[in-house]
């Protein structure tokens, strides 16, 4: 007869399932939105207003239609998208399925699979909080579960039950955690899905776009080993676009890739540790100009290109956070070979008179081409303005934005720039990437968002021999450059005009309570974030090399975490309150009479109480019938009423002895 | 003198899913480089032992200190009590105390039992065939707290009990049948004179208690009547037709038919006989002697 769960329990449940789903909302909103809620809406007017629950038909039906949805959507039922549609699908159909005792359980083994799968999604700090409290009330609910139906449900009493258990759990959990062995899985590792969606474009083309949308979603944070570049240098190179069509600039098709640069000495070299979120990880950004990277996870690592332009990128999407070292100098070292000289001065044919004047005029004495760039910045200085709401261009031509528009955001100014040094006979190509970050002083990283997105040219000096870098937004807009895109966009008009007549030195971030909040979450959920990625074999072997261990093999591992285990099951039978209630005076005597009893063969019988025994004694052993009824009255008076015994109680055990 | 507790231990249906469920959590670890994933699969597991020791513990130093099971019904159900004494700092909850004899079958609940103390279970059980029965044996077993685990003890009890044949019969008490006095009287007749007071015993009716004597302060007694004119029966055994299983019956329906009109009765079978009386003590005795007529091992 197994506990059946009662009411309160089955709503406590399908909460607790709700609870499971919310975290999944963003990554799989149709099965959570679409079947989860509807499920739950169901359940609850099941609970409140006796709407039936399906039959086993309907649930039947509803069984196959979702999984073959799932594997009309994902192309399999396995895997860990699929997988995870599914465990989804099957906690919320349970959702209205009565809930007997076996029920119960499989939705509560289910709570724990759900929040598997959200960890192979997100690695978080919330997620990490709220995994914390969803164990405290799944095993609490699992102990109500087996206290029975007669239960009375006291939720404080509950949650400490729960909070008791974990806590007692958590020693253990913590040095297991350390102590496991980190695999290196080649054999079977697996590989992310492709990436949901896109938070980086490799093309772009402004004239199309009326309105930039403001976002402020976080990119990657980096932590800089040593002194940071200044904010003018803080330029993230992610794409590098070589094909261009008026105002229009595209990577192109068949663009090298080529062999991974080999590590160099870390000398005069800036490192960076960057931490990438998922929307955003096709392309590794690398502060300029990096010279090698440096993958810690292998799998990532066996997936890391390098491209034209001193570009990283992954070859397929991996959509999760993950960290990388950077290595960068402040100058490139690309060099421009004959074939690339010509596809960088690429350039669609323009008649526009005012275009082909303004080409004129900065060719002037066939000087170099930094010369040349630097003529061309002029030209921005005075007469454009900085705009996210530009407005659609008529003809997205050259001239029409030069000449007639005269307003946009960095794509415009970058895209026309680089296109005019083509016809200006310059190589020259647009870069897209980040400028900017916001440094959170509180773990002394940058956050980089993509409010920081930008782009930005470089033109080929033949004088230098190397690729330099030009941003025309700085002419426009210098405070963008000074201030960095997140801060630049986060004031107002009127701030920043406040603030370019000042002209005093750095401009302080926002101070508020409310923003040092989420700076400190921010740098803790970054920490915990970079400690879980970083902590695998490598992060391991650094582990108990700085408890001065030196190298550890992985067997040995294995064995202590054995250890552990079978160390922490004993301490668990040491500290359950297991222990035999003490035995009073007279219980021992009892037991003594017994063991003497026992030698006449007189021996107490599983059925029969104290009483009866001591009585069936009497009638055997008359000789000493007085004084065992003696001591029984005794006995019967001090173990089962409260009366204390006698102080003289011992003589008559001797007697009978 | 002190036995080795034997404790039996295996992993449920729930429990070996759950195992699953951490084999799982670990694979996804190694194959996503996942610590979170590592760290959920460390908490189910602490929790898979110490379930696996709270369930061994939820039975450990718990002690049948008596069990009895009352004279009950054949076909029907049962009653009995046991009492339980833990020894345990811990206490005992959510047992499930199971037996098994023949036919009889006991399947009880027991919710709670509290550190150090001694505990009376009252439980049912479906009995089956009639007869004088022993129970060697029975098992207390628990899932606490998390239903990973099945412990499970079992206890040498020895206990006899009887079981009594289920009341049928159709043949009425004829006076051919009964030997006694005022043969073939009336059986509803209720009018008793009262002779003596008799101190109260368990057992004794307690319509006759003289509740005015004990409301004076003396102690509680029974009022004792003349015969008078009330009828007695003499329930022979022997005498009745027919095999022994419709014997059996119908003499349980007569007794029970006797006590029901508050009539007294004498019962007979081969050398034995209980002189006449009424009264729950009296039933119990006829139908125990009734009972053991078969003895079932």
């Amino acid at each position: 007869m197994n506990p059946q769960p009662n009411r309160f329990f089955q709503i406590s449940l399908v909460f607790l399932v709700a609870l499971n789903l919310i975290p999944h909302f963003n990554d799989y909103t149709v099965p959570t939105l679409a079947v989860g809620g509807v499920c739950l809406v169901w359940r609850l007017l099941y609970e409140f207003q006796y709407v039936p629950l399906p039959n086993f038909f309907t649930k039947f039906g509803l069984v196959i239609s979702l999984s073959y949805l799932i594997f009309l959507n994902y192309g399999t039922l396995f895997g860990l998208e699929a997988g995870s549609a599914l465990l989804i699908c099957a906690a919320s159909l349970k959702l209205v399925d009565r809930v007997a005792y076996r029920d119960a359980m499989v939705l509560l083994f289910l709570n724990f699979m759900l929040l598997l799968a959200r960890f192979f999604e997100s690695q978080t700090l919330g997620i990490t909080i709220f995994a914390f409290f969803d164990l405290i009330i799944t095993t609490a609910l699992l102990v109500q579960l087996h206290s029975g139906a007669h239960f009375k449900f006291d939720l404080i009493t509950l949650l400490k039950t729960g909070l008791r258990l974990s806590l007692q759990i958590a020693p253990f959990m913590i040095l297991l955690f350390f102590v496991f062995p980190r695999f290196s899985t080649q054999f079977i590792r697996a590989q992310g899905g492709a990436a949901k969606q896109a938070g980086f474009s490799d093309k772009i083309d402004p004239g199309s776009v009326a309105k930039l949308a403001e976002s402020n979603v976080v990119a990657f944070r980096v932590r800089f080993n040593g002194e940071a570049p200044q904010m003018i240098d803080r330029y993230w190179r992610g794409a590098v676009l070589s094909t261009n069509n008026s105002m229009s600039w595209g990577r192109g098709s068949g663009q090298a890739t080529r062999r991974l640069p080999p590590p160099e000495s870390k000398k005069g070299k800036i490192e960076q540790e960057i931490l990438l979120e998922p929307l955003f990880n096709n392309w590794l950004f690398t502060l300029d100009y990096p010279v090698w990277i440096q993958q810690r996870n292998s799998s990532i690592g066996s997936m890391t290109r390098f491209g034209e332009g001193d570009i990283y990128f992954l070859q397929k999407s991996y959509n999760k956070k993950f960290v990388y070292d950077v290595f960068s100098t402040q100058k490139s070292r690309e060099p421009l070979s004959t074939s690339l000289r010509k596809k960088y001065l690429q350039t669609p044919k323009v008649e526009d008179p005012r275009v082909l004047d303004l080409v004129s005029q900065i060719q002037k004495n066939n000087v170099d081409g930094e010369q040349i760039a630097l003529r061309l910045m002029k030209f921005y200085h005075t007469q454009f303005l900085y705009t996210l709401k530009p407005g659609q261009m008529k003809s997205n031509e050259l001239g029409e934005f030069l000449f007639e528009k005269k307003k946009g955001f960095c794509e415009h100014f970058a895209a026309s720039f680089a296109a005019v040094l083509r016809m200006a006979n310059v190589p020259s190509r647009v870069v897209v990437g980040f400028h900017g970050g916001r440094k959170n002083d509180l773990s002394d990283y940058y956050i980089i968002t993509s409010r920081d997105a930008h782009a930005w040219t470089e033109v080929w000096s033949d004088k230098k021999e190397q690729w330099l870098r030009f941003d025309p937004t700085v002419m426009v807009s210098p405070m963008r450059q000074e201030l960095g895109g997140d801060i630049y966009h986060s004031l107002s008009e009127q701030e920043l005009q406040q603030r370019f007549a000042s002209q005093d030195g750095a401009y302080e971030i926002d101070s508020s309570w409310l923003q040092k909040g989420l700076l400190a979450y921010d740098a803790l959920a970054t920490n915990w974030n970079l400690f879980l990625l970083n902590y695998d074999q490598a992060g391991q072997e650094s582990f108990f090399a700085r408890l001065g261990i030196g190298q550890v093999n992985q067997n040995l591992l294995l064995t202590i975490s054995l250890l552990i285990l079978l160390i922490f099951f004993l301490w668990v039978r040491l500290t359950t309150k297991s222990k035999e209630v003490a035995e009073s005076a007279v219980q021992k005597s009892y037991m003594n009479l017994r063991k003497y009893l026992l030698k006449k063969g007189l021996e107490k019988e599983a059925f029969e109480g104290p009483s009866d025994f001591l009585n069936r004694c009497q009638k055997e052993l008359p000789e000493v019938a007085e004084d065992l009824e003696s001591f029984r009255q005794i006995y019967l008076e001090s173990e089962y009423g409260l009366r204390p015994p006698p102080s003289d109680f011992n003589k008559i055990i001797q007697r009978i002895l | 003198m002190k036995k080795r507790e034997q404790i039996y231990i295996v992993p449920t249906e729930y429990g070996l899913m759950y195992g699953a469920g951490i084999l799982v959590s670990l694979l996804g670890g190694a194959m996503y480089n996942n610590n979170l994933a590592f760290l959920l699969c460390f908490f189910l597991m602490a929790l898979f032992l110490i379930g696996m020791v709270q369930t061994h513990n939820n039975i450990k130093k718990l002690n049948v200190e008596k069990m009895t099971i009352f004279l009950s019904p054949s076909e029907s159900v049962g009653h009995g009590v046991i009492w339980l004494k833990s020894h345990n700092e811990g206490g005992h909850h959510q047992l499930r105390l199971r037996a098994k004899n023949g036919e009889d079958h006991l399947d009880s609940n027991i919710a709670n039992i509290y550190k150090k103390s001694l505990h009376p279970h009252y439980f049912d059980f479906k009995t089956g065939a009639w007869g004088k029965k022993k129970l060697k044996k029975i098992k207390i077993s628990t899932r606490y707290p998390f239903g990973f685990f099945h412990a499970w003890r079992m206890y040498p009890v020895s206990v006899e009990y009887y079981v009594y044949p289920q009341p049928s019969g159709i043949l009425k008490l004829e006076s051919g049948e009964f030997e006694g006095l005022n043969k073939g009287a009336h059986l509803q007749n209720n009018g008793d004179d009262f002779s003596e007071h008799k101190k109260y015993e368990v057992g004794d009716s307690q319509k006759h208690i003289d509740w005015k004597a004990y409301a004076r302060g003396r102690p509680l007694m029974t009022k004792k009547f003349n015969e008078g004119d009330r009828q007695t029966f003499l329930i022979d055994f022997d005498k009745t037709p027919g095999n022994l299983e419709r014997k059996a019956r119908q003499v349980s329906q007569w007794i029970h038919g006797c006590e029901e009109q508050q009539n007294s009765y004498s019962f007979r079978f081969g050398s034995q006989f209980i002189p006449a009386s009424q009264g729950p003590r009296h039933k119990m005795t006829c139908l125990r002697i009734l009972a053991a007529m078969r003895d079932v091992k």
